[in-house]
């Protein structure tokens, strides 16, 4: 009688024995690499991206043009007689026109620089008119202003 | 899908029989371990979905860090001998039999342990790895004739010493009538 064990029941034999459980410390270590991996990952996505030199130049221009496209489609475009009052808005700006009044200089001081500079008030008025091209009326409106004007002294 | 989960559930699958093997090739279970983390860590980096069809190239990377590792042990055993400090060496077992198996995985482990490592590599994958012959002659770099060989002689090998342990190793019970085994105590084959 053969009592020895063929291939199959000595394959069998190793198989049915289970290789020892890794120890949990591996576990927390793997699981600790995996979990760096995924924190570098989330900042590196939040992260700006940083583009070519020339893309961001390209960017800016590109936003430049949009925006004189979009003013220009907001000019007012020279309109036909006929259809003048119609698409005219009620009131156009005129001109402007601004007028001196005087000025008052208060004399030579000393900045905190010690640098000499000169104070001067300039009194001024604007004038600014607006036409309603529909009736021919004109408006003008008279806005005075006073305005402080540092200016540096230089001696020779 | 939770990828810590998935992680995990794939690990634990798999960590037992990486480690066995990474045993074969490095010196104790602390250094095999170290092993199986950096290339599972590898791996998942590269296949995160855990496909079973590239199982192969993690042992392939057990293989390869565990080799360069042993490499680095050996220029340090080296220094180390020749400074007269000592290499503290783990004899873990390798395997986590259930209560009746203890005495038979006792023995294996010492058959195994007996082979010429490049066959107790090729037990080893095919095994607990489940690889194909195919799959181990790709990531040995040698023949499949070769592997199959090696695969061969080693259960020739494992025969001479396990084979007529059949009671005992299978857990058939023999009436001490008929009991032709030359022992009492299945350590006793290898001893």
């Amino acid at each position: 009688m053969n009592n020895d064990l063929n291939d199959t029941q000595l394959e069998n034999l190793l198989r049915g024995l289970a290789p020892a459980a890794a120890s949990h410390s591996l576990v927390q270590r793997v699981d600790e690499e995996l979990k760096l991996d995924m924190t570098w990952l989330s900042t590196s996505r939040n992260k700006p991206h940083r583009q070519p030199r020339w893309l961001m130049s390209a960017g800016w221009a590109a936003m430049g043009a949009a925006a004189a496209i979009a003013v220009m489609s907001y000019l007012p475009q020279q309109p036909s007689a006929q259809g003048l009052a119609a698409i005219a808005p009620a009131v156009q700006p005129g001109s402007t026109l601004r007028e001196w009044d005087g000025a008052q200089e208060s004399g030579i001081h000393h900045g905190r620089s010690h640098m000499a500079e000169a104070r001067a008030l300039v009194v001024s008025r604007e004038l600014g008119t607006w036409v309603d091209p529909r009736y021919g009326a004109q408006l003008t409106m008279h806005i005075p202003s006073e305005q402080n004007l540092l200016l540096p002294v230089s001696y020779k | 899908m939770d990828a810590a989960f998935d992680w995990k559930q794939t690990f634990n699958q798999l960590a037992p029989q990486l480690v066995m093997y990474a045993r074969q090739l490095v010196d104790s279970k602390a250094d095999a371990e170290d092993v199986v983390q950096q290339a599972f860590v590898r791996w998942w980096r590269r296949f995160p979905e855990g496909d079973a069809s590239h199982i192969p190239l993690l042992y392939a990377a057990v293989r390869t860090i565990a080799l360069d590792q042993r490499r680095s042990d050996h220029r340090r055993v080296n220094r180390e001998a020749k400074s007269d400090i000592a290499v503290a060496g783990e004899n873990a077992p390798a395997f986590d039999p259930r209560p009746e198996q203890k005495e038979t995985a006792a023995i294996v482990e010492k058959a195994l342990q007996a082979l010429p490592e490049d066959q107790r590599e090729v037990i080893t994958l095919k095994l607990w790895g489940d690889l194909t012959f195919n799959e181990i002659a790709a990531m040995t770099g040698s023949s499949i004739n070769t592997i199959a060989g090696r695969y061969r002689y080693a259960l020739q090998a494992l025969h001479k010493k396990l084979g007529h342990l059949r009671a005992d190793l299978l857990g058939e019970s023999t009436s001490p009538a008929i009991n032709i085994l030359p022992f009492t105590s299945p350590r006793e084959a290898i001893s």
